[in-house]
This record gives structure tokens, C-alpha cells and sequence, in this order.
């Protein structure tokens, strides 16, 4: 694998330092897509910020009635939750429908939210691709591509969204509250635009 | 070898003090961030009985059991499971040698044909019971699926399960 610093968040204001204050920096939690990409030479970061120790991994019901989704619940457990599985179970059979045991022991919330699509030419580093290096143009759109795209692509891109949970997510109206230096929150729908609204995004999946 | 002058972005970053109670025995380990759980065990630990198959989280063949929880080891850094507890294939069996009831389940169903999966295999079952989510044997195989067998050992696989949970006071 490539070279890279290692450091581990206490809490999130020092994650948040870690991060900023070096470009090549990404944060790890479950590491099922990072790692992976990592060995693909897809992803290269300098550095990785371990926010596994960070104090995210919890549901709890909210003011409102909904339920508040910390970004470090490994999948297997928030597919378990007495809470999901009673009020969600749309989110709960979407989880247990993808990966496998092992990977949903090990992915995050956060990290499915943000795992990258598993279009064959984002992996194949020789072969341009608009999502792994803006611009380079789609290899899929004239290439192998019978397990892409059909509905909500784009001249850019034709890649499927990689999650099943997000798929359940945005069906239940999820907002994404992002933790940033300077805070903010949006609805899941704008944090993940289909393929024909392409935009360039670090976290567009 | 004489030391290179390195500028800031080539410098090779320090090895990382790592400690993991493997098989109940606490393990000092001096290691690359880089180095995965997986080659951990088996290159710095010669814990060879977790095997490398695709090295990507597909074939199953690295599960370890990571403070009870069954996981990856090839998509997990090592140095990130500082202070867990692993448990491998060679920590199954008790103290006096006396088999799992999985390890002695695979052998009596034989469910192996080559043997490469079987660590990975009888790890993941391990954690499956410890999950407890699965009785019936198409929940069994639903939650074994992340364990690829090229053998395709799978019936005798599923069979060595049930067995073991069936001892086990699991399953009637």
C-alpha cells in the first residue's frame, strides 16, 4: 500500500483541526471503501485522521420524533437497532441487503453515506474517469456498461449510486447534519444529487 | 543504508507502537501505519493460519474475530486496533488442545475441500453464533455470504454449522 502519517482524533474539534490543516488528509473509520481504494491506487491521501474513537456511535430519538443517527454506528449494528428495525424497517432490510456480515460489522454510517461508487472504470486507474479525475471524461458511457446507469445520468457520468442504505435514506427524507469548522446541515437529497446534476464535490459519491 | 535526504512529502513516516492481546496473549507490535491487521498476524506475528485470498474484503478467507466481532482483517489497519482483542483460527480451540465445536463440526461434516476458506469460514461462523441472528440454515447461509468457498464446500459448510450450533445448545 502507499505511504501515509497516521493520526487519532480525541474528540471532533481536533478532528476537524487534523483534517484542515493538511489537504491530503481523509478521515478513516470502518475503512471497507478507503482501504480498498486505497490499494487501487485510487485514493492517495497523505494522511488519515482514525475518528473511530470519536463519541458518534449512537441512536437516539430526537425533539421531534425522528431519530438521530450517530455517523460512527457500524452498519450491522444500526440494521439491529431495536428503534430501526420497529420504525424504519425500510433502512434496516436495506443495510442487510448489501455487503456482507463482516463489511457491515466494520462500516460506518458516515462512511456508507460517503463510500464511493463502485463503477469499474473509477477503480481501473488507467482508463479516464470524470468521478476519480474531473474532466478526464467517462470511459462507462461508450465502455462496458450494463451494470451502470440507466435513469438520472449525465453526459459526464453513468455511474449507480453505490448504497442501498442511502437509497433508504432519501426515500425517508434524511437530513445529513455535517460536522464542519463552520457547521452546517443539509438534506440528503442535496448532499447526494443523482449523476445529471454532476458535481465535483470531494464527498459526491 | 546510508540515511537519504527527504523533503517533507517523501519522508517515510515513523513506525507506530501497537499493542493487541492476540488469542489472549498481549502482543507488542512495532509496525507501518500501513500495515493491515492481516499482515500484522501473519508477518509480524507468524499467525499463519488467516489467509490472504483477494486482499479487497470480497472472499471472506481473512476473518478474525476483533474484540468478539467478526471482521476483514486485509481492510483493517492494524494500528488502528490498538489495545482490541483479536481471536484467530489458532485461538479457537481451548486451552488443553480440546477442538471448537465448530473446528471439530468441520471435520466431522467435512466441510472443506482445500481447506484455503476454512480459517475465514469457521472465524465468521464463530462470530455469526456470537451474533446470534441466524438458526435456520437460510439465515445461515444469508449471513455466511461473505465467505467465498472455490470449493464450494457450502452444503456440508452449512451442515458443520448447524451441527456445532446444535451442540452448542444454540439450536434444537
Amino acid at each position: 500500500m502507499i505511504s501515509f502519517d497516521y493520526v487519532r482524533a480525541t474528540d471532533v474539534p481536533s478532528a476537524l483541526r487534523l483534517l484542515s490543516e493538511s489537504p491530503g488528509a481523509r478521515p478513516i473509520a470502518g475503512g471497507t471503501n478507503l482501504i480498498d481504494l486505497m490499494k487501487y491506487d485510487v485514493e492517495r491521501p497523505t494522511r488519515l485522521v482514525d475518528i473511530t474513537r470519536l463519541p458518534l456511535n449512537d441512536v437516539n430519538v430526537t425533539e421531534t420524533g425522528g431519530l438521530s443517527i450517530g455517523a460512527l454506528m457500524p452498519n450491522s449494528d444500526l440494521a439491529y437497532h431495536p428503534l430501526i428495525a420497529q420504525r424504519y424497517p425500510i433502512l434496516a432490510s436495506a443495510i442487510l441487503a448489501g455487503a456482507s456480515a463482516q463489511l457491515r460489522n466494520m462500516a460506518s454510517t458516515g462512511g456508507n453515506l460517503l463510500q464511493r461508487t463502485r463503477c469499474a472504470y473509477f477503480y481501473d486507474v488507467t482508463t479516464p474517469c470524470n468521478k476519480r479525475d474531473p474532466g478526464s471524461g467517462c470511459s462507462a458511457i461508450e465502455g462496458l456498461n450494463r451494470m451502470n446507469a440507466i435513469l438520472g445520468t449525465s453526459d459526464a457520468c453513468v455511474a449507480v449510486h453505490p448504497s442501498d442504505m442511502c437509497v433508504a435514506l432519501r426515500v425517508l427524507d434524511a437530513t445529513v447534519h455535517v460536522m464542519a469548522p463552520h457547521g452546517e446541515q443539509d438534506r440528503i437529497r442535496r448532499f447526494s444529487p443523482p449523476a445529471g446534476q454532476y458535481a465535483r464535490a470531494r464527498h459526491e459519491p | 543504508m546510508a540515511q537519504a535526504k527527504a523533503t517533507p512529502s517523501t519522508q517515510v513516516p515513523a513506525k507506530i507502537a501497537v499493542s493487541l492481546i492476540v488469542n489472549g496473549a498481549e502482543k507488542q507490535l512495532s509496525i507501518a501505519p500501513w500495515t493491515t491487521l492481516l499482515d500484522a498476524l501473519r508477518e509480524h506475528l507468524d499467525l499463519t493460519g488467516t489467509k490472504k485470498g483477494c486482499d479487497h474484503g470480497q472472499c471472506g478467507a481473512c476473518t478474525v474475530l476483533v474484540d468478539g466481532r467478526r471482521v476483514n482483517s486485509c481492510l483493517t489497519l492494524a494500528v488502528m486496533k490498538d489495545g482490541a482483542e483479536i481471536t484467530t483460527i489458532e485461538g479457537l480451540a481451548a486451552a488443553d488442545g480440546t477442538l471448537h465445536p465448530l473446528q471439530r463440526a468441520f471435520i466431522k461434516y467435512d466441510a472443506f475441500q482445500c481447506g484455503y476458506c476454512t480459517p475465514g469460514q469457521i472465524c465468521s461462523a464463530a462470530g455469526l453464533i456470537a451474533e446470534g441472528k441466524a438458526k435456520a440454515a437460510d439465515e445461515i447461509r444469508e449471513l455466511m455470504s461473505g465467505n467465498v468457498c472455490r470449493c464450494a464446500a457450502y452444503p456440508n459448510i452449512v451442515a458443520a454449522i448447524e451441527q456445532a450450533m446444535t451442540e452448542m445448545g444454540i439450536r434444537s
